[in-house]
């Protein structure tokens, strides 16, 4: 048997995990779905019987919402099987190996959580929307959720879910407790410092903040001015490289840091 | 089976608690680890299973460096902390989703030891209470069938009539593929268990050895006033209305190991007793 990965070993990690918190995460959605029918309710009754009344936007913001805040939420709550020497026993102890304790959170927090979200909020929109037309007689579109593939650069914006998600499963792997507030916190200072080390090279290369916002100020103009379409198309895969890079990094520091986790 | 060696380890920020320290488990036995408290006991064991990792040396068990946690070396060694964890989820559940892992986990072995034990399968895991939480545990441990089970205080939590069914327990489902590493500070506990004993003190293994040994040359005696004439004794401890003594072996004298007295001998008088057991 393969002891970096094996498919039958993750299926029964998986089973256990999804066992062990089945409870705990069914709560949470069921919480969250009981909490948007209660607002629709108010909203629908503020519209009854207005035909031209559209829950569209509604559901857009609570599917983006859900999948995206509860991604990173998930992510930042990955290893809290591991929050205590209890539990990190456990976590350790079970044979499973490195890899799979890492990949198995990965991918249902991430790829699994997007899709399940998609699903179950289309279902969810389809009763929701139902109810609240028979209730007070608006009249609703059929709610897919598609439009939402269509969105300005979608695979950009789904990078960035990743690149986030990274961020919180290492903050997850790397902190004991409240890793979520830690993770943040952590941001928060890593930002500060490139914010102070931006502003020192402002003023080391350019003299000052002014002098900076010219120029720059005249290389936009100089860009419009040449069309030149192309070094935006190149700014946007440099940042997507970039992206891709720090998301793999992000990763891979996460899974050496579950492999160094003591009790 | 499971060898340490050179092992150096200690905690961020304190001395090392463990410096060159050897040990070597072999197969079939119940070793009965043993210490006063903050000895050493329960980082060892942690060690052993790979919870801790050694600054320097390794730990090996069956050729795998335990370190790896790899799949192989964890489905064959199963840790009971003194303190552990237990899912909230049935009986039941948590049967078909963690015996999965072990491929020499035996069903009908565990309904018996549960059986024996008097847990009831049909509560949840968090109804059940500290005792029967740990009995439990045991049970699973035990129809894992895993080579080497370490058991960190097996007994605390356990009413006297559970204590007496886990020495039943252990003693008869020991065999010579299965090794127990039973840590614990109540010696009592698993007197008539455990073999070799194993006696840890200041992060150093100070005594290492097994029951025929110690059997063979050592008296365990109680005495109202004096030592009997003749007797060489090692070490005595006054108690009320008399003293115990831990002599050398005299011809036909016959005497259970007290293995309270022989800890407190071995932390205070071990030169002359190692050396009388050497010889």
């Amino acid at each position: 048997m393969n002891q970096v990965f094996d498919i039958k070993r993750f299926t029964l990690l998986a089973r256990l995990k999804f066992s062990l918190h089945k409870n705990a995460l069914g709560l949470s959605i069921a919480g969250y779905y009981a909490l948007l029918f209660i607002i629709g309710f108010f909203i629908a009754y503020a519209h009854r019987n207005d035909a031209s009344a559209s829950f569209e936007g509604f559901h857009y913001v609570c599917m983006g919402l859900m999948m995206i805040l509860g991604g990173v939420v998930l992510a930042g709550r990955a290893f809290q099987d591991m929050n205590t020497s209890e539990k990190s026993n456990f976590q350790i102890m079970t044979p499973a190996s490195n890899l799979e304790k890492l990949i198995l959170p990965l991918i249902s927090t991430s790829i699994g959580w997007l899709l399940f979200s998609y699903i179950s909020y289309v279902i969810f929109a389809l009763l929701f929307n139902g109810i609240w037309s028979a209730a007070f007689g608006i009249h609703f579109e059929f709610f897919a959720g598609t439009e939402m593939f269509k969105i300005e650069y979608f695979g950009d914006q789904v990078l960035g879910f990743f690149v986030m998600h990274s961020v919180y499963l290492l903050g997850s792997a790397a902190f004991k407790k409240y890793p979520i507030v830690k993770t943040i916190l952590t941001q928060f200072i890593i930002n500060w410092g490139m914010m102070l080390v931006a502003l020192l090279g402002i003023i080391v290369f350019f003299g000052s903040i002014e002098d900076f916002g010219n120029k720059m100020d005249s290389m936009d103009k100089f860009i419009l001015e040449q069309n030149l379409e192309l070094l935006e198309q190149n700014a946007r895969t440099i940042f997507r490289i970039l992206g891709f890079l720090l998301m793999a990094a992000l990763y891979t520091t996460a899974y050496y840091k579950l492999r160094e986790r003591e009790v | 089976m499971l060898t340490i060696k050179e092992l150096e380890f200690g905690y961020p920020k304190s001395t090392l608690l463990f410096n060159k320290l050897d040990l070597d488990i072999t197969k079939g036995h119940i070793y009965g680890l043993l210490g006063k408290n903050g000895a050493g006991k329960t980082t060892l064991l942690k060690i052993m299973c790979g919870l801790l990792f050694a600054k320097k040396g390794e730990v090996v068990l069956n050729g795998t460096d335990v370190s790896k946690r790899l799949p192989l070396t964890l489905q064959d060694m199963y840790l009971i902390p003194e303190e552990f964890y237990l899912p909230d989820i049935s009986i039941e559940e948590y049967l078909k989703t963690a015996s999965a892992f072990y491929p020499k986990f035996d069903h009908q072995q565990f309904d018996e030891l549960i059986k024996e034990f008097e847990v009831s399968r049909a509560k949840s895991l968090k109804a059940l209470s500290h005792g029967q939480k740990k009995k439990f545990i045991i049970s699973f441990s035990i129809a894992t069938n895993c080579s080497v089970v370490f058991m960190d205080e097996p007994t605390n939590g356990l009413d006297i009539p559970s204590k007496s069914k886990f020495r039943k327990i252990v003693a008869s489902t020991a065999n010579e593929d299965r090794t127990f590493i039973i840590s614990t500070h109540q010696v009592r506990d698993l007197e008539n268990l455990i073999d070799p004993l194993v006696i840890i003190e200041d992060g150093r293994i100070i005594f290492e050895e097994t029951i025929e040994n110690i059997s063979e040359k050592l008296n365990f005696l109680k005495v109202t006033e004096n030592a009997p004439a003749g007797t060489e004794v090692l070490y005595e401890e006054a108690i009320f209305g008399g003293k115990f003594l831990l002599t050398k072996k005299a011809n036909g004298v016959e005497s259970p190991i007290d293995f309270e007295l022989l800890f407190n001998a071995v932390l205070s008088n071990r030169n002359d007793i190692v050396k009388h057991l050497k010889n």
